[in-house]
């Protein structure tokens, strides 16, 4: 077992580095499977409590995959687990003035159905398509945060995109 | 056509990921549902970023507990999600404490912290507090009354002369120069100016404590004195002649002559000049508060006293 890293995530700094590096995709990452904000606010605590007590054993290089993976067991194993209306936060001043151009106002609300739509994909079709939309992860990055492979992420993408078609004549 | 794309697993996913062919590519810019799959993923891509807002905070918890349960179980590996959410669910309850605390000192620092009430010369005035307890002002007298949780915090400062009818609740205090006066709930009279204090219980009980600590109990129809910061002994008065100042007449009962002396200057709004070896004397009796000469005479003369005008404003007292 390799102890004596370069950079080990024992010291306190590299440890900070990978805590700023990680913590908010890591956050995401659980707040896609649930829309639950607390939920993944305490995961994505849980997972780098996971981290720091095993600071010796685990690679600089490896931290993100550790994170993402205990992350993940968490869930699995969380009682939270139920489908749950996935809902982005409302804050980016939405509410539309009497001057907002009408074209502003359809697309105001285009993006408030899609929210709605985006809930009612499945969980591995809503992480995988976030990722990929909001966050900007390749199919590839996508396929090693999950542990899959990268066409099983490509499949869930389309079938992700298939589903919104639908629900768009639904919502 | 339409099968022709979608029945491959993975066209959509390559599309975005503009890993199509362009022949592919052309093909399906034909299809009609083109523009809307573009405006559906377009539009994921606008969508507002999740944050989490607390980044250091929860540093500093992540450190804090790993280290706890490291020292409690070192190098063991066991997994709780459970536990994790009840802390947070108390450190929820201590944020919005905190938060409350914060908006409540807020709301300190904003408003105005106090509300004086004074009395004119010969005037009386009327106050409800906002506990629903009732402050009668005598003549040429000030009560500063907190602005905020006052029912919390029931604390009045007063210069001159009142009369209290205090509601149950909290305890009740009466802030003065020369001392102050607790009380639970009952009703009782103060009298502070400059260095004498008139401290009167008509029902229930009151505690009275001067600027030295030392404090008295008083009970219905007591009466105590604070003069030059000495905290005199009870003495007795009928509780029906306590604070009946409003009815237009002043009631005095063995009273030191200096302060039935002050009531009348401040009734009158002059000045008296009291020679200081017949402050202590002791008056019973009332005075009329219609008119000034009247008032003099009826508290001096049944004390053999004798009193000459010196100018409008200013009346002096002669053995």
């Amino acid at each position: 077992m390799k102890t004596k890293q370069q950079a080990s995530l024992c010291e306190e700094s590299v440890f900070d580095q990978v805590y700023r590096d990680e913590l908010q995709a890591l956050y995401r990452f659980v707040y896609y499977k649930c829309g639950i904000s607390s939920v993944a606010e305490d995961l994505a605590q849980e997972a780098f409590i996971k981290l720091w007590e095993n600071c010796s054993k685990v690679e600089k290089e490896k931290a993100k995959a550790f994170l993402f993976t205990v992350a993940r067991n968490l869930f699995i194993n969380s009682v939270n687990r139920k489908k749950v209306a996935l809902r982005f936060e409302q804050e980016q001043g939405k509410t539309p003035g009497p001057d907002t151009p009408s074209f502003l106002l359809e697309q105001q609300e285009f993006q408030q159905r899609l929210e709605k739509m985006i809930s009612e994909l499945t969980e591995e079709q809503r992480e995988v398509f976030l990722l990929n939309r909001i966050d900007g992860l390749k199919y590839r990055e996508i396929a090693e945060l999950l542990s899959i492979s990268q066409k099983a992420v490509e499949k869930r993408m389309h079938k992700a995109l298939l589903k919104l078609r639908t629900l768009h004549d639904k919502i | 056509m339409k099968n022709d794309l979608f029945n491959d697993e993975t066209f959509l996913a390559r599309w975005l990921a503009q890993e199509l062919t362009e022949a592919e590519l052309e093909q399906f810019q034909q299809h009609p549902d083109f523009a809307l799959y573009k405006q559906l993923a377009e539009g994921a891509q606008k969508l507002p970023k999740p944050q989490l807002k607390n980044e250091g905070v929860l540093l500093q918890k992540i450190k804090a507990k790993a280290n706890k349960s490291s020292n409690l179980a070192p190098l063991k590996n066991t997994s709780k999600t459970k536990p994790i959410v009840s802390r947070r669910l108390i450190m929820g309850i201590l944020g919005a404490a905190a938060a409350a605390l914060l908006l409540f000192s807020y709301f300190n620092w904003m408003t105005p912290g106090s509300t004086t009430y004074e009395s004119a010369i010969a005037e009386q005035k009327s106050i409800t507090l906002p506990d629903g307890s009732s402050v009668l002002l005598n003549a040429n007298s000030e009560i500063v009354v907190p602005a905020n949780n006052f029912k919390n915090n029931r604390e009045v400062r007063l210069n001159g002369e009142a009369f209290f009818s205090v509601e149950e609740g909290n305890t009740f205090s009466v802030l003065t120069d020369n001392g102050i006066v607790t009380v639970l709930g009952t009703t009782f009279s103060v009298y502070s100016r400059d260095q004498q204090a008139s401290i009167s219980c008509k029902s229930g009980s009151v505690s009275v404590q001067n600027n030295a600590g030392k404090s008295v109990t008083l009970k219905a129809g007591d009466r105590v004195h604070i003069i030059n910061n000495r905290l005199g002994k009870l003495t007795k008065v009928n509780p029906d002649g306590i604070a009946d100042w409003d009815s237009g007449v002043s009631n005095f009962e063995s009273e030191y002559l200096s302060i039935v002396s002050q009531a009348i200057e401040n009734q009158f709004g002059i000045k008296i000049n009291l020679p200081d070896q017949l402050r202590e004397e002791r008056y019973t009796g009332s005075f009329l508060h219609q008119d000034m000469e009247t008032a003099l005479r009826m508290v001096f003369d049944p004390m053999n006293l004798k009193y000459r005008k010196v100018d409008e404003k200013q009346w002096e007292v002669v053995e």
